[in-house]
């Protein structure tokens, strides 16, 4: 029942020694994704950590506020480029909502990088199914910076992406980027579109699946955004022949410590922070319960 | 007996089993304060005291602190304490306190931060207790909570640093139990009623004395400052006895055969539908419990927006909130937080660490204001009934 190799991931935080402490980084940039999301460029004020830095595509960090308090927020930058992280950031509670209010040069509090990663080095030699719901995009845009940095080690790419609606979608700034990549396809959905000249598709994220062929054999998928889409996405997908141990999915829970000591983030027996974020579906049997 | 959390593999890296053998001494019961005076010289003494209307565990000052002479009663949603003076010094069991309350406090301050004007801060980490903590007196169930504890905080890619600066040096002197009570089911657990693991110092109350036997070489100084004589064999075959006749008499029993697989596979028995009409979601059994160590973070910050603290508070996933992402709890019903707490405790947490999350000291069981039995939820739960 246990997947041993898959129990207990043992990141380290890099930003210090306690994890319970933060440390400042400083905002360099404010990007404006819609009207209540934005990406934020943060940079270490401590050049020790900025040299000791570093993160995997799917993690994430504490961010907040003294007097405040955190909340945990998945890095949407390229791996590769640690020194400048960007969190991509919905204004939804006190912490992001603070965090909404803040210029370039104003300074967060900052612990991680915690949980287990996207499967990077799994995916090499295959093809990457990369599908996001809303802001769930933004742990999937460090996978897909990184892939486009290494574009040899992957092959097809194709990226499904919905939201509610067209005001909704983030990263737009980067999609003509993204389209020009070798092999690789966006495709874009939303719930709702409010006008007739929104050209492309209409519905939830599994009707772009008929304007795709996988092939599943080759296909790693790893899927983020909200668990009832993660679950119709996965239902699918599983219909049409990927397996289940090439299935990943990235989940969202209440957390306070990103370390496994304080138990916010259980989705039954597993520690979101540390043994997820980013789970296999496999790892995921007897869990799909009400209320686990 | 049953042996469920033995051979579970705990704590590598910490000298669980005892790390040698002394020869058993037997210190006569007037003897008792100066094994506390002992353990003073190196350590703030954590021990049993009575306050109120019950057994607390309290940093003592002298022997003289120790509740002695007490027995009480326990059952489901029943505590009841008296002074019988019966020659007998600890026929009592626990109380609602565990380790726990000095190990993992209620309230913490995780640091004292600073803001400066331009956004910037300092931080002073909480320094941690002044003195080493020594515990006397509890009981086999406790101390191995104490190992259970140490996994979630200590055995950790990132170390609790709080956690590790009141459990770092600490000095168990477990107190072997006799007198096990109507909620207790340690035999059950495979933590008592004897101590096995993890402790300096281990003793059993008999007629005339305290057997003492030490643990580890901190222990075994200890027990080198005492005027205790080495114990005879019949001594040795008294307290052999008592801790037999203990393992026979618990109030409880939970059946652990195969219980994380049955646990995993029954989420949707209907048995905890049925425990929503029972459970009023009070949190107490968490707060009882001496492995149970959810926790929130607080800030507070003063008046001049400027100096800061942020606290770590127990917390329990019984409240509505503690699973709560914008707003909606994904455990929204008091079923699911029941079933999470219990599957948790006797399932769960030996997919996480290899150990039950339950060492059967019973708390939850007395503590709970409508006396529900974690051990008859189980039993319902596997299709028994106790």
């Amino acid at each position: 029942m246990v997947d041993k190799a898959e129990s207990r991931y043992p990141y380290k935080a890099l930003t210090a020694p306690d994890p319970w402490l933060p440390v400042e980084a400083t905002i360099t940039d404010v990007r404006r994704e819609t009207a209540d999301v934005a990406t934020y460029t943060l940079v270490f004020r401590d050049p020790a950590i900025r040299r000791q830095y570093a993160f995997q595509a799917g993690q994430f960090n504490m961010l907040g506020f003294l007097g405040i308090g955190e909340a945990p927020v998945s890095i949407s930058s390229d791996p590769g480029l640690p020194t400048a992280l960007q969190h991509t950031i919905r204004a939804v509670g006190d912490v992001t909502n603070a965090i909404s209010r803040l210029k370039v040069g104003d300074v967060v509090g900052l612990r991680g990088p915690f949980g287990r990663p996207w499967p990077m080095r799994e995916a090499e030699g295959r093809d990457l199914l990369v599908i996001g719901g809303g802001i769930g995009l933004a742990p999937l845009r460090a996978v897909l910076e990184q892939a486009f940095g290494e574009r040899e080690r992957y092959g097809q790419i194709t990226i499904l992406y919905g939201a509610k609606t067209v005001q909704d979608l983030v990263f737009t700034a980067d999609f003509d980027r993204w389209r020009a990549q070798p092999d690789t396809r966006l495709l874009l959905t939303v719930d709702r579109a409010d006008s007739a000249s929104w050209p492309y598709s209409v519905g939830v994220v599994p009707v772009l699946f008929d304007k795709v062929d996988l092939d599943p054999a080759r296909t790693v998928a790893m899927v983020c955004g909200p668990e009832v889409m993660m679950h119709f996405v996965a239902v699918d997908l599983l219909k049409r022949g990927l397996a289940p141990g090439r299935l990943f999915l990235s989940y969202e829970r209440r957390m306070r410590c990103g370390v496994a000591q304080c138990g916010h983030c259980f989705l039954g027996p597993k520690f979101v922070c540390q043994d997820g974020p980013v789970f296999r579906y496999s790892q995921l049997y007897g869990l799909f319960v009400k209320g686990v | 007996m049953s042996s469920a959390n033995q051979g579970t593999g705990l704590s590598p890296g910490t000298p669980l089993r005892p790390s040698g053998t002394w020869p058993p001494v037997l210190l006569d019961k007037r003897d008792l304060p100066l094994l506390i005076e002992a353990l003073r010289a190196d350590y703030d003494v954590v021990a049993p005291t009575y306050e109120g209307a019950g057994i607390v565990l309290t940093k003592i000052d002298s022997a003289g602190d120790i509740a002695t002479g007490y027995r009480d009663r326990q059952q489901p949603g029943h505590y009841h304490i008296d002074k019988v003076d019966d020659g007998f010094y600890f026929g009592y069991n626990n109380g609602p306190d565990s380790p726990k309350k000095f190990l993992h406090p209620a309230r913490l301050r995780l640091f004292a931060g600073e803001l400066h004007q331009d956004g910037s801060f300092s931080l002073t980490e909480e320094p941690g207790p002044p003195h080493r903590l020594a515990f006397f007196g509890i009981r086999p169930c406790d101390s191995f909570a104490v190992l259970v504890l140490d996994k979630t905080f200590l055995q950790n890619a990132n170390v609790d640093q709080p956690y590790r600066r009141r459990r770092q040096g600490s000095f168990l002197a477990v107190l072997n139990c006799t007198t096990p009570g109507n909620t207790c089911f340690c035999a059950s657990m495979g933590t008592g009623p004897r101590a096995e693991v993890g402790y300096d110092l281990r003793l059993t109350e008999l007629a005339d004395g305290f057997l003492v036997e030490a643990g580890s070489p901190e222990g075994s100084t200890i027990v080198g400052q005492l005027p205790g004589r080495q114990a005879s064999k019949g001594e040795l075959a008294e307290a052999e006895r008592l801790l037999g006749e203990a393992a026979l008499h618990m109030g409880r029993s939970l059946n652990t055969h195969d219980l994380p697989q049955i646990l995993r596979s029954s989420l949707e028995h209907p048995h905890w539908d049925f425990m929503k009409t029972w459970c009023i979601g009070c949190t107490n059994c968490t707060i009882v419990c001496p492995t149970c160590f959810c926790n929130d973070t607080h800030d507070n910050i003063d008046l001049d927006l400027r100096s800061v603290t942020r606290e770590r508070v127990w917390d329990s996933c019984f409240s509505r909130q503690f699973a709560a992402i914008h707003g909606v709890n994904s455990r929204p019903e008091l079923k699911h937080r029941y079933r999470h707490w219990a599957v948790h405790k006797l399932g769960y947490w030996v997919e996480q660490y290899g150990v039950f999350g339950c060492v059967g000291c019973g708390r939850c069981l007395t503590w709970c204001p409508v006396g529900i039995d974690i051990t008859a939820v189980a039993a319902a739960v596997r299709g028994e009934r106790p």
